[in-house]
């Protein structure tokens, strides 16, 4: 009997002391990666976009203890990119503070005590930076969490790796700028007045129009007069009819206006369509001021 | 409360910000100007001396104008002693005012266009007649 007791009194002894050093381990695993919001991008805004999402460390020991964090995407050791066929958005993902996680599951970053018995969250940012552009589309990327306890020594990963899609949206965009000569997007400068001087049968005035977009895109133009210079004060007079080509088309100013549609090159610095005036018949017009306006608009197809 | 919190989470999930993004195209203006110069001219088309006592003309005139003007038909004041008997009309309107050596037919409106013009006098010498039948002229004045 007394042999028994004995017995019972080891046993009870050894799993309090097991349970108590299972607790005092370290024991953080990542409890939860919050959905990633789209990062919606406007490759015109020059400016860079930005989402955040949580990810949720929880320690199931008794101890604090301190963990960082590595994400890796399907191809590791290249810059980060959201990606669709062919084309891709390149994007970056951080930790508080800016802190930029590498593309590397065995490089983690950070470092975040977690006290024993409790769940600590931290917020990452997903960033597509300034000055990027890519065709209109949404563009994912799966990520790849990792958690490392961070000690003196070697960093040891703990846990079960978590996965999370993050995706990019780079929305239909279009803009038009018109120039007095070719050149980047915006340059050399814009013109808001085609002046022909004196009216003259077949005089021609040219001028640029620049397109940039994330697709193909229709150019709509729309004359105020439809297609005529009218007397600024003579309303009754008929006016000078003239014509427009956009990038070799000819492109009626009739009631309904007219629409060309083009592809531009997916840059930043867009391309220039050359765009020319040709003034019709002025016998007989009143003396006196003549104008029209001519409304260019681009939209995404 | 409940119900309020409830469709203000659906308007967020069915209709995000992004949708309400700025609009996607772009537009530009640009105004086209030019101008047409005032040009005037007038010229004696024919003149036809119907009769020279009383003094009797016919005549037309060519007027090429692109703007309102004054059309004057002017002579030697000296060889009309009675001016209230000098009777000139254009396209059969009298002259909107008459000066010394002149009688003005004010305000056209821009025209090219070939007109009758008479001329009818019944004073002064027959002399002083035929210098009017002879010297007579026109000036254009664009306003």
């Amino acid at each position: 009997m007394r042999n028994v007791k004995a017995s019972m009194a080891a046993f009870l002894a050894s799993t309090l002391a097991f349970a108590v050093n299972a607790h005092a381990a370290c024991n953080v695993s990542i409890s939860n990666v919050s959905p990633i919001p789209n990062v919606v991008y406007d490759p015109f805004e020059g400016l860079a976009r930005t989402v955040n999402y949580t990810v949720d460390f929880t320690n199931s020991g008794s101890d604090s203890c301190s963990v960082g964090l590595a994400i890796a995407s399907p191809v590791q050791g290249v810059p980060r990119s959201f990606k669709n066929g062919s084309n891709e958005l390149r994007y970056t993902l951080e930790w508080p503070g800016g802190a930029v996680f590498s593309n590397n599951i065995t490089s983690p970053i950070g470092s975040i005590s977690v006290s024993g018995g409790k769940t600590k969250s931290v917020t990452l940012r997903v960033r597509v930076g300034a000055g990027l552009i890519a065709p209109a589309s949404t563009y994912a990327d799966i990520l790849t969490f990792r958690l490392f306890r961070v000690s003196s020594g070697p960093n040891v990963a703990i846990g079960t790796d978590r996965t999370a899609s993050a995706a990019g949206v780079v929305e239909p965009r279009a803009q038009v700028n018109i120039a007095g000569a070719s050149g980047a997007f915006g340059a050399p400068f814009a013109l808001d007045r085609l002046d022909f001087g004196t009216l003259t049968l077949g005089a021609v005035r040219s001028a640029i129009v620049q397109v940039r977009a994330t697709a193909p895109v229709s150019i709509n133009v729309t004359s105020a007069n439809l297609g005529k210079l009218k007397h600024v004060t003579l309303k009754t007079d008929p006016g000078v009819p003239y014509s427009l080509q956009i990038d070799g088309a000819s492109v009626p100013l009739g009631s309904s206006g007219a629409a060309i549609t083009r592809s531009p090159p997916i840059t930043l610095d867009g391309v220039n369509y050359p765009m020319s005036v040709q003034v019709g018949d002025v016998v007989g017009r009143p003396s006196g001021n003549y104008q029209d306006t001519l409304t260019v608009n681009v939209s995404p197809l | 409360m409940s119900n309020i919190r409830f469709l203000l989470l659906m308007a967020v999930v069915l209709f995000p910000a992004s949708r309400f993004n700025a609009i996607a195209g772009d537009t530009a203006n640009m105004e086209v100007h030019s101008s047409v110069p005032i040009a005037c001219q007038a010229e004696i088309v024919s003149s036809q001396l119907l009769t020279i006592t009383p003094l009797a003309i016919n005549a037309v005139v060519r007027q090429t104008c692109n703007t309102t003007h004054d059309l004057s038909v002017t002579y030697n004041a000296a060889s009309v002693i009675s001016p209230s008997k000098l009777f000139i009309t254009l396209e059969a309107t009298l002259p909107s005012f008459k000066l010394s050596s002149a009688q003005v037919f004010a305000g056209l409106e821009p025209t090219e266009s070939d007109k009758p013009v008479t001329i009818r006098y019944n004073a002064g010498t027959t002399a002083q007649r035929l210098e009017l039948a002879q010297g007579w002229g026109i000036t254009v004045t664009p306003r």
